[in-house]
């Protein structure tokens, strides 16, 4: 496919530039139909340049795939680091009833 | 030093070798910021890009549309008509771009200090109550009561807190960032040979096209136009500039694709920094979490006398 792609677009391209240097000298109806020729042929070398690029769809379609399962992993990630912070906020709450019996152990001692 | 701490050193010489294990290896979150504000801007230029040959496609078939019912007589006006060749190649790539700016987020929100800090103001707030407390017994009784050293077993708590989530990221980031690099990469290298040259091929070479046919359309407008004879000089010429402007803006956006690459070479760049970073800082907070451990005993042994 990219050898006959080439060789298309080299063959379409020099078609263009021969007809745009016809049309740069061109006038009235004439340089009409050179514009529209050229339209043409500039549609068709788009035609075989998209056809070239999608032939790689199916590798991004890959690619988006994995990148999207290592997002997965990064948000698990995220919610177990939340668990470990909710678990340092726990062991905050005993720290902080250890500060009341403290309190408590200091008004028995007085 | 007190004998508990000498019957527990092998332990702490372990978790010292495991923390050097992990922090060798850790992506600072400045280096994740870079990553991601790198992946935000080649993701939004790729998509703008992109956007703009999807526009100018849209363009093209509506300025023929408008063509055939200038010129021809018999022609109706038929919206939708033309093919639009884009839309199948553009969409798997900013399907892709797309999932690695939400990559970006998540590796953002993952690494975020304040995850680390919201777990140590947690336990500092806890320690500061406690240290109230011990001032109010130490005024209303006039003991000594080692407020102080509470405060500072709070922050070794809190030291020892932060530490788990650190470690936790640098065990687990350079795995995802590693398994995620040849994908990232592969995609970046396809997107680069994908837009190619105006002159071989690819993404610049369909939008220099769109924006050449449509310059043949303002001209055969205004060719068709002129030779109708039913417009003004002055009304002709006003067509003309505002042909022009349009076209030199329609170049510009070939500007903005021929500057995606250098972006998204930094982008792998930033990428790769995360997967061999030097980050010290984790060993000078075990360091501190010791010192705390061990006055916290020494408080421990005073509450208990």
């Amino acid at each position: 496919m990219d050898e006959t792609y080439s060789q298309a677009r080299k063959i379409i391209s020099e078609a263009i530039t021969v007809f745009e240097i016809a049309e740069d000298t061109a006038e009235g109806y004439q340089q009409l139909v050179l514009l529209d020729i050229i339209e043409i042929f500039r549609e068709e070398r788009k035609k075989i340049d998209v056809a070239n690029l999608s032939q790689s769809n199916s590798v991004y379609a890959a690619l988006t795939e994995g990148i999207k399962s290592a997002k997965v992993e990064l948000d698990k990630l995220t919610a177990e680091i939340k668990e470990i912070i909710k678990v340092a906020e726990q062991a905050a709450q005993v720290l902080g009833a250890l500060v009341k019996v403290i309190a408590f152990a200091a008004k028995v001692a007085i | 030093m007190p004998k508990s701490y000498l019957q527990f050193r092998p332990v702490y010489f372990l978790l010292i070798f495991i923390f050097l294990s992990a922090c060798t290896s850790r992506p600072t979150a400045e280096a994740v910021s870079k990553f991601s504000v790198a992946l935000k801007g080649a993701s939004s230029s790729v998509e703008l890009g992109l956007s703009e040959i999807q526009r100018l496609e849209v363009a093209v078939n509506d300025a023929k549309e408008a063509e055939d019912f200038i010129r021809y007589d018999d022609a109706n006006l038929q919206f939708n008509r033309n093919e639009n060749l884009v839309d199948a190649v553009i969409v798997p790539r900013i399907q892709f771009f797309n999932a690695l700016s939400k990559y970006a987020d998540s590796l953002s929100t993952a690494v975020s200090d304040d995850q680390i800090d919201k777990v140590r103001a947690e336990f500092l707030k806890t320690g500061k109550a406690f240290n109230e407390l011990g001032k109010s017994v130490a005024n209303h009784a006039g003991i000594s009561f080692p407020a102080d050293y509470a405060v500072k077993a709070s922050e070794a708590f809190s030291n020892l807190a932060a530490f788990m989530v650190e470690e936790k990221l640098n065990r687990e980031i350079p795995k995802i960032v590693s398994s995620t690099h040849d994908d990232l990469k592969a995609g970046v290298e396809a997107f680069k040979k994908d837009l190619g040259d105006p002159k071989a091929g690819g993404f610049r070479s369909v939008l220099n096209d769109s924006v050449k046919i449509l310059i043949g359309q303002k001209k055969k407008y205004l060719l068709v136009i002129k030779a109708e004879g039913k417009t003004s000089k002055a009304a002709l010429y006003s067509e003309v500039l505002k042909a022009q402007a349009e076209v030199r803006k329609l170049k510009n956006t070939d500007r903005l694709l021929a500057a995606i690459p250098k972006t998204l070479d930094e982008l792998i760049k930033a990428h790769k920094a995360l997967m061999n970073p030097k980050d010290k800082t984790t060993l000078g907070k075990i360091e501190v979490f010791f010192d705390r451990a061990k006055e916290l005993q020494a408080i421990l042994k005073e509450l208990k006398a």
